[in-house]
């Protein structure tokens, strides 16, 4: 199979009438019902939805990998005009998997081989085809130098790459046989928003080279950025099929519109009401916080998670601690909770230093929410159980816990109380579970939450409703928050002040709003270029963003190795914080940066 | 996650955990029934007691195997406690006993044995005298004997056999021998010695005397005489015992020490189930305690259980077990430690691996920022997450403390006060019961072993996808 | 981490386990006396010696006792009778550790020697002939029908597996043991039932062989079929876990025939778990062996160690309890080698 000339093939593809039903333990169920669709040649196909409405399924139909419980499958499938649903098993193995229809799975994490070389599962599909080693090897160094990869990544095992560079070589994976059409399974699921829009900027360009693809995801705000056309599907329909300008303009069915008003907006403003005096409830002073990572037997060296960073939160306000996993802002969570002890520097709460002796008495003052409703309430407890708990442990006498629980029920809109009392975790939605863990940390009349990514694993639809009842219950009682979240766009909705994190320092600090309009150090303007957006023009537009993975991780903002991606950045500010990090400086009122600028 | 009522329905609609569950009831039935029955001391007063077995059939298959056609002797103990007669001799009394019974099977008795209990005389020692009628109305005198006389300086009434029964061994008793050797003379026409028949005596006494087999047997109607002569009628005997030696015996025969093996095995209920489920739960306790402490307090408890766990639990077993309880003899109590001591490692790390997991989900962290204290938190937070699956462990580690005792007695180091299953199949072992054939000895005993071990198997595998819901799906 | 620094660890971690079990037997034999009959024994072995030879040149018996006596204290100042016994634990380890553990009470080698590392050696060889044989065939059993019922899951074989695999469990090699003896060698009369050996032994080296093959068919046959079906299960288990795999699918969408991802992505996969149970099962077949070599009366460490118990001959005890645990070690570190072999993600760390 020579390469060059295959590059430019163009694919179409008609589905008819798909329909797939899984045999289950009590009858079938119907997967995809009666699906049809068309793509053109050097088209992107959108299907959006939530988990288990199907659109895995109809993946998984195209490249014949379904489980083997599948009880009924019909309809047509036809690629070039050549009906390819009625190929014997192994004639398809051969002709068309990944040689015409390639597909990327969702979890980069695992759908590499642990214990054989990233190179050597690239060439796997060109080798057994009977093309020689050192050619397959050729076409697979050229393509890792596609996606961004260096040379050294051929020789690689799995684990010493990131997420990102595992989601690339995957995608390198899936182009060795130069398919016409790439099916992308959630492709960019579990990575952070930076290393997100990067891998959408990768595909945008695999699309330009004229590739067909189908782009399978949950989070209606990526499909912009791709697709031509869009589905919505809902169990196991496509309640909706159109253009991708006609969906967003006009959505026909309620579902749709719910997830269009899902995606948080940067473009409408929102007010606020500031009630956030001058006095404030907690102060970090230059805390620095260390990990020891053990390496070797004996050797151990310090991981230095969260670096001199001071910080003011006002009483009744809420401060948003923006950033990407590793950044700091979790560690930073955990040492104003007093779980974890600074190397240096202090906290004051409510005017004291915090210190481990008096941890007691602060337990009852600061509060946490979690991120997962899911592990951070103990299944093995009812409600009642779960919300007395900590009125147990702060021993509050015996005849109130009835009262206050249904109180705090009431506060979280889980009505009527007692329908909830006796119920176990498992009974309850994502939602409902972190109204209860909500519940929990309000039982205590605690005036200080911290809030550690709330709503990033609920539904999107339930999403809006968790944040509004924690700015309600906030301007009702009175509370502050510390709201940690990589989504800079509903930090700014939901929050009075935005702290940027970065590599474990501050980068930048503001009003929510001067913040998001304008933002002046390069990595927050990378994180508000990352956020994905509801826009058809961004079909035609790259991202520019840096992420984590361009940066030597011991000095903050000297790049590894010159990358395109880095531009940006250097197009901005001068050399000088590769010598130095820069000190956080108020470059306007209550606006800080650290950047030389 | 599902609830207690779920997992108990999902338990019992496995075919293994019903087997395992109703057999396991039935096995504490039993263990209930010997706990109540038998005496504590079970091992050494009778088990090990040679003169308990005395009138039992030594190596005796079951009687059942009769059915398949084996010929067989029944086991009969006649026991005389009242005359039929008193004749007055003189000054004397004859009490007389006798007992009639039919004899058809065509092998002889394989002993005969007599026992006297509690012989009281006031003046001179009594005299007993015991002879068969046989059918062909030949009456053969087998033995006469003269309670022991007064010693010297002892003041009457003379007391006898009142701590141990007096016990003769009818068949390998010389004056039985020669009390016989003119009526053998007689009837078979030849010279015989008295060393000649002597060890099987009993053949003689129910020999046909036919000429073409010298080995038929005569059947039909025997009739046991045995006279007690006394010279006061205030003497007394409470008991005279009369054994006709079985070919076989009981549900699962006897030992070559006459000892009845279905006996034995009864005892060994119990205790299989007593090693098995103490020495379990014990480990059990002790691996889950160090495993959530060292899991979840980190830093150096950590580490030093961590160390402690990893070297204990690479020790191979078996040698180290051998070792230990050759030097310090063979106790159960301390087979049951010595399990303990190197079992709790193995769970320990398991548990620590799973606490580490459990330990950085958020409801700890919850817990934590609540202001829990790290007690409660192991035990409200941690255990009953870890709960299931410990049950799970503690089940399955019955078994492997079962199997490892058995191995153990089977080498020979089993407490020889406590008989158990192995300690049984081992006897039968050295004794050479494989090699003979005595497969009532071998098999028995292994079976239970395995049945035993088998039953916890069966509740594990029951509660394998309760405990582990992934393995639902496969 | 290094390939050679992680195997310096599991080495080091290893050789811990075997000097605890060192300092575990000494402490034990100490603290029972069992240390101070030991010595005695070998002392008075050693005036016997010397008493024979001497009475050839020493006639007045007044003298020799006298000589002798000198001798003794001599003795008993050099093997440290004269002070407690954890003043010798150093020794005591040196001892164990070169074999040097005297002669048996009464138990001899093959050859006639009764010292307790002539007896230990010569046996040795056995063992590791039995054990070695065992597993070896054991997991290609297993691999095999593992990997056979993976994917066959529901299928009748595959239950009969777990069955037969939770019913191996429960069964003690030495009953399966008796009862294999019963069956093949006195109902059906095809196989020997104990020794290594006919009686007379034949003397052309290849009859010789065939004879041995003969003799080890049952006890390895035992050896086997109380662990092939545990290791199948486990086998099918680790490669039905990894087939349940992300990247298994990805290597199915790429066209590679069903054999390669099998061998490939699964087995390749599956490797180094299979590795770690074999570890984990290291101990038993261990424990195993002991037992069916006294069951089938195989001239190994094992049935040794039945004899020496039936003897009480203690220090035949000791010795065999040190050389079963450098076995042991010795086989661990050599899986140990094999997962690091296997596995980039350790050995890269």
């Amino acid at each position: 199979m020579s390469k060059k000339t295959n590059k430019t093939k163009k694919y179409s593809l008609v589905v008819k009438n798909l329909n797939v039903n899984y045999k289950v333990a009590k009858g079938s169920i119907n997967a995809v019902n009666n699906v049809s669709f068309q793509i053109k040649p050097g088209e992107a196909l959108g299907i959006v939805g939530e988990s288990g409405c199907g659109k895995t399924t109809i993946a998984l139909s195209l490249i014949r990998l379904l489980p083997r419980n599948v009880s009924k499958l019909n309809g047509n499938i036809t690629l070039n005009d050549k009906k390819i649903n009625k190929l014997s098993d192994d004639t398809f193995r051969k002709t068309i998997k990944w040689k015409q229809i390639s597909m990327v799975f969702q979890g980069a994490m695992n759908s590499l081989n642990p214990v054989l070389r990233i190179g050597d599962q690239i060439i796997e599909p060109l080798v057994n085809t009977g093309e020689s080693k050192s050619i397959a090897k050729k076409s697979a160094l050229e393509l890792l130098d596609l996606v961004g990869l260096s040379k050294e990544t051929y020789s690689k095992y799995p684990h010493e790459l990131s997420g990102g560079m595992k989601q690339r070589v995957i995608i390198a994976m899936s182009m060795i046989h130069h398919p016409g059409l790439i099916i992308l399974d959630e492709p960019t699921s579990a990575l952070d928003v930076s290393v997100q829009a990067q891998i959408m900027n990768l595909l945008k360009s695999l699309k330009l080279q004229g590739i067909s693809m189908i782009f399978i995801t949950h989070d209606i705000a990526l499909t912009s950025d791709l697709c031509d056309n869009l589905a919505v599907m809902k169990d196991g329909k496509f309640i909706e099929y159109d253009s991708l300008v006609n969906v967003l303009n006009n959505p026909q069915h309620n579902f749709t519109k719910q997830l269009i008003q899902s995606v948080p907006s940067l473009s409408v403003s929102t007010t606020r009401k500031i009630s956030s005096t001058k006095k404030e409830i907690l102060d970090f002073k230059n805390i620095k916080v260390d990990f020891i990572v053990r390496k070797g037997l004996l050797s151990s060296e310090p991981f230095t998670a969260v670096s001199d960073v001071s910080l003011k939160i006002n009483q009744g306000e809420t401060l948003a601690l923006v950033g990407e996993s590793g950044s700091g802002k979790t560690t930073l969570g955990r040492v104003a909770l007093n779980l974890i002890e600074p190397v240096t520097g202090r906290v004051k709460f409510q005017g004291s230093f915090l210190n481990n002796s008096d941890d007691f008495s602060f337990r009852k003052k600061a509060q946490a929410i979690f991120q997962d409703p899911y592990s951070s309430i103990n299944s093995f407890m009812t409600i009642y159980q779960i919300l007395e708990e900590p009125l147990i442990i702060h021993n509050i006498d015996k005849s109130l816990h009835l009262e206050k629980i249904n109180l705090v029920l009431k506060d979280v809109n889980l009505t009527p109380t007692k329908d909830y009392l006796n119920k176990y975790p498992h009974m309850l939605s994502g939602g409902q579970r972190q109204r209860v863990g909500i519940a929990r940390a309000l039982i205590l009349d605690s005036k200080f939450i911290v809030a550690d990514e709330p709503v990033s694993m609920i539904d999107a639809s339930s999403r809006l409703e968790i944040l509004g009842l924690l700015n309600n219950l906030q301007f009702t009682k009175n509370l502050s928050f510390l709201y940690i979240t990589h989504d800079i766009a509903t930090a700014r909705q939901f929050s009075d002040r935005i702290a940027v994190m970065f590599f474990g320092r501050i980068v930048e600090l503001g009003k929510s709003n001067e913040i998001v309009k304008n933002p002046l150090h390069p990595y927050t303007r990378s994180l508000i270029e990352a956020i994905p957006t509801l826009d058809p023009d961004n079909l035609s537009k790259m991202r520019k963003v840096i992420s984590r993975e361009n940066f030597h991780p011991q000095c903050t903002f000297h790049n590894k190795k010159s990358n395109r991606v880095m531009d940006y950045h250097l197009n901005n500010i001068s050399h000088k914080c590769r010598k130095k990090h820069p000190k956080l400086n108020e470059i306007k009122k209550n606006h800080f940066v650290a950047c030389h600028l | 996650m599902s609830t207690n009522r779920d997992n108990l329905k999902e338990f019992f609609s496995s075919t293994s955990g019903k087997i395992g569950s109703i057999l396991l009831v039935l096995f504490i039935l039993i263990s209930v029934f010997v706990v109540f029955t038998y005496p504590l001391n079970f091992g050494n007063t009778i088990w090990s007691n040679p003169a308990y077995w005395s009138d039992y059939p030594k190596s005796a298959p079951p009687t059942w195997i009769s059915i398949f056609g084996n010929e067989n002797v029944e086991h009969q103990i006649i026991d005389f406690t009242s005359p039929v007669d008193i004749v007055p001799i003189s000054n004397q009394e004859q009490r007389l006993y006798s007992y009639t019974f039919n004899y058809d099977s065509n092998i002889s008795p394989t002993f005969l044995s007599l026992s006297m209990y509690d012989v009281v005389y006031h003046d001179r020692p009594p005299t007993i005298s015991v002879s068969i009628l046989r059918p062909d109305n030949e009456e053969v005198l087998i033995y006469r004997e003269v309670i022991s006389p007064p010693r010297p300086g002892e003041e009457g009434p003379y007391i006898r056999y009142s701590d141990s029964p007096f016990r003769i061994n009818l068949s390998g008793d010389k004056s039985v021998s020669s009390n016989l050797i003119q009526f053998v003379q007689d009837k078979s026409n030849s010279q015989i010695s008295v060393n000649d028949i002597v060890g099987s005596n009993e053949k003689y006494i129910f020999s046909a005397f036919s000429p073409t087999d010298s080995q038929e047997i005569l059947t039909g109607e025997y009739k046991i005489l045995i006279k007690f002569v006394t010279n006061s009628e205030n003497d007394s005997i409470s008991k005279i015992r009369f054994v006709l030696g079985g070919s076989s015996y009981g549900l699962l025969g006897t030992d070559s020490l006459g000892r009845n093996i279905s006996v034995g095995l009864l005892f060994g209920f119990p205790i299989a189930l007593l090693i098995g489920l103490t020495t379990s739960t014990i480990t059990t306790m002790i691996g889950t305690a160090m495993g959530i402490i060292s899991g979840y307090t980190g830093g150096r408890t950590d580490t030093i259980i961590q160390r402690f766990s990893d070297t204990l639990s690479n020790i191979p077993l078996l040698p180290i077990l051998l070792f230990l309880i050759f030097i310090f003899g063979p106790q159960l109590w301390l087979v049951m430690t010595i399990l303990v001591l190197f079992g709790w490692p193995g769970l320990t790390i398991i548990i620590r691996s799973m606490v580490l997991q459990i330990n950085s989900s958020q409801s700890i962290e919850a817990a934590k920022s609540l202001g829990a204290s790290k007690w409660r938190i192991m035990y409200r937070h941690i255990f009953p997450q870890l709960a299931p699956f410990i049950f799970a462990q503690l089940v399955f580690f019955t078994p492997a403390a079962i199997l490892a005792e058995a191995s153990l007695s089977f080498l020979g180091l089993g407490d020889p006060s406590i008989p158990t299953w192995g300690q049984i199949l081992e006897n039968g072992f050295r004794t050479g019961g494989v090699y003979i054939g005595y497969w009532w000895w071998i098999l028995p005993p292994g079976l239970l072993i395995v049945i035993t071990a088998m039953i916890f198997v069966f509740i594990a595998l029951a509660l394998e996808p309760v405990v582990n819901p992934k393995l639902k799906k496969m | 981490m290094s390939l050679l620094q992680t195997l310096i660890v599991r080495g080091l971690s290893l050789l811990v386990v075997l000097i605890t079990v060192l300092f575990l037997s000494v402490i034990v034999l100490g603290a029972t006396g069992y240390s101070d009959r030991l010595l005695t024994a070998t002392v008075s072995e050693e005036l016997r010696g010397l008493r024979q030879s001497l009475s050839q040149n020493i006639r007045d018996p007044n003298e020799l006792e006298q000589v002798i006596e000198d001798r003794r204290e001599q003795l008993i100042e050099f093997y440290g009778l004269d002070r407690p016994w954890y003043y010798r634990l150093p020794d005591m380890v040196f001892r164990i550790l070169t074999l040097d553990l005297g002669e048996a009470r009464t138990l001899r080698s093959f050859t006639g020697s009764n010292r307790v590392s002539d007896i230990v050696l010569e046996r040795l060889p056995n063992t590791v002939l039995l054990i070695t044989s065992a597993t070896i065939i054991t997991s290609i059993i297993g691999l095999y029908v593992g990997v056979k019922i993976a994917t066959q899951v529901g299928s009748r074989l595959e239950r009969s597996v777990s069955y037969f695999s939770a019913i191996s469990y429960a069964l003690p090699a030495w009953w399966l043991g008796i009862i294999f003896i019963i069956l093949f060698a006195f109902q059906l009369r095809i196989l020997p039932s104990s020794g290594m050996f006919s009686v007379p032994p034949p003397t052309e080296p290849f009859a010789r062989f065939l004879d041995r093959l003969v003799h080890a068919i049952l006890p390895i046959f035992t050896l086997v079929i109380v662990s092939v079906g545990s290791w199948s299960y486990a086998v099918r288990t680790m490669v039905l876990n990894i087939s349940q795999e992300d990247f298994v699918n990805v290597a199915r969408a790429k066209g590679l025939p069903e054999n390669l991802v099998m061998r490939r992505h699964i087995i390749r996969v599956a490797a180094p778990p299979i590795v770690t149970s074999l570890i984990l099962g290291l101990t038993g077949s261990l424990g195993g062996a002991i037992l069916t070599e006294t069951v089938f009366g195989w001239p190994g460490m094992g049935r040794l160690y039945y004899e020496a118990i039936l003897a009480a001959d203690e220090s035949v005890i000791v010795a065999l309890t040190f050389m079963f645990t450098l076995l042991y070690v010795i086989a661990r570190f050599i899986l140990e080698i094999l997962y690091v072999v296997l596995d980039p993600r350790v050995r890269y760390k």
